[in-house]
């Protein structure tokens, strides 16, 4: 596992430059450089939908039949997010922003890919590091649930729950912010037999901005706690 | 794009000549969704507690190769006077995605690809088994980059795969084979067929 880890840090910081730019480049305002802190990344392994018609709206027998009448459309969708948004996608698009200025991590944080999802019963449970890393500055962001919602009224939307987890140099977390990103789609999903491309770019660029609509409100959540400072 | 060109099995470089290069996909994907559990991307294949099994290697590149060759999409595709080139290696969604150029390293005059992208095994409690392909068709021409191009799934309903009992592992291993030409032969149609005008 560490040598894995160690591994995932070359690939982050080699194979990956815009990644290891981004921990270079980071802009002045963050606090002070810490050379020795890593953020770990994990993708997410549930792939949720939920469609809902008017009768959604009537009770429990309303509700059941509501989910069978969904029930192609909802499993083809989840096939559809499977695809356009797997492990390698979702990492590529988080790390195709700058996370540490999204996130306000210290310059100089290393970024540091895990390809394989963490089980989603464990997320919770499980309140140590989730990696070996012995860093001294330890951050983990777990990317937990993809959710496609439908609805009568809101219309079509994707919604990501993302998980921040700051650790000092210990194994205890010292922050902790969970929290969903939501917007809407226009594409997604698309009709039977039509170009795909679209749709699945759209995927892509939603759950982008869903992490930045999360992100901005991790960081005034931290702000609150620490007063300004983690 | 050096690793690619290894992957390929080098075919011979004739400008003249046209040329329909294949990739097949990389092994099978599954979403499921029963009524206890569900929602996790390959639980069935990771073998997570209350997913039903799937036999490993159901169909992995190889198979998916060798049906794509036995197949010859480039007739499926219209374009029979193409050189069909099947390669060995799956290539990762984010290259098939992202790169708008050619995918081989080929200076072909009249150019086409056709790449799987992904394979999945789609099973719930209320529709049933399918088997889903993602495919892309990009055709180039004598240009670097498409003239044209169609992604889409196309899907076969599945009755046998995944086998309940062990002495149904070779029906089912042939469903999902046959499963996987009807969704070439689906696809090939849904790439060739006129674009719909208004009237």
């Amino acid at each position: 596992m560490k040598i894995s880890t160690r591994f995932a840090i070359a690939v982050a910081l080699c194979a990956l430059p815009a990644a290891a730019a981004f921990a270079q480049d980071a802009p002045a305002g963050p606090p002070a450089a810490a050379p020795t802190c890593e953020l770990h990344l994990w993708p997410a392994e549930r792939m949720m939908s939920r469609t809902s018609g008017l009768l959604g709206g009537m009770g429990v027998i309303g509700a059941l039949a509501d989910t069978a009448a969904h029930a192609n459309r909802d499993a083809t969708n989840r096939t559809q997010l499977a695809s356009a948004l797997d492990s390698p996608s979702q990492l590529d698009a988080l790390q195709s922003l700058n996370l540490l200025t999204e996130l306000n991590l210290p310059a100089g944080t290393a970024v540091v890919r895990h390809e394989a999802p963490l089980e989603r019963h464990t997320m919770n449970r499980i309140k140590t590091r989730r990696s070996d890393s012995t860093a001294t500055c330890y951050y983990e962001l777990i990317t937990a649930d993809v959710l496609y919602m439908r609805s009568p009224i809101y219309g079509r939307s994707l919604r990501t729950l993302f998980m921040l987890r700051a650790f000092g140099n210990d194994q205890s977390i010292d922050f902790e912010y969970k929290a969903w990103g939501g917007n809407g789609l226009s594409h997604f999903p698309p009709r039977e037999g039509e170009d795909v491309t679209v749709a699945i770019q759209e995927l892509v660029d939603v759950f982008k901005r869903n992490f930045q609509e999360y992100a901005n409100n991790e960081r005034q959540a931290a702000a609150r706690r620490a007063g300004g400072r983690r | 794009m050096a690793a690619l060109a290894l992957a390929s099995p080098a075919p011979a470089q004739d400008p003249a000549g046209c040329e329909l290069h294949v990739w097949p996909g990389d092994s099978l994907m599954s979403v499921y969704y029963g009524w206890l559990h569900g929602s996790t991307v390959n639980g069935q294949i990771m073998g997570r507690p209350g997913y039903p099994r799937v036999p490993p290697n159901s169909i992995d590149s190889a198979a998916q190769s060798a049906i794509l060759a036995e197949m010859e999409p480039q007739r499926l595709l219209a374009q029979p006077d193409h050189r069909l080139v099947v390669h060995a290696e799956a290539l990762p969604s984010r290259t098939i995605r992202a790169n708008a150029g050619r995918l081989a390293e080929s200076a072909s005059a009249c150019y086409a690809e056709l790449v799987v992208d992904d394979v999945v095994l789609q099973q719930d409690g209320i529709s049933g088994s399918f088997l889903k392909t993602l495919f892309h068709y990009r055709d180039f021409g004598a240009d670097a980059r498409p003239r044209r191009s169609f992604a889409t799934w196309s899907q076969t309903r599945l009755t046998l795969f995944p086998p309940r009992q062990p002495d149904q592992l070779e029906a089912a291993l042939a469903e999902l084979r046959r499963a996987y030409r009807s969704n070439l032969t689906q696809f090939a149609a849904a790439a060739t067929r006129p674009p719909r005008r208004r009237h």
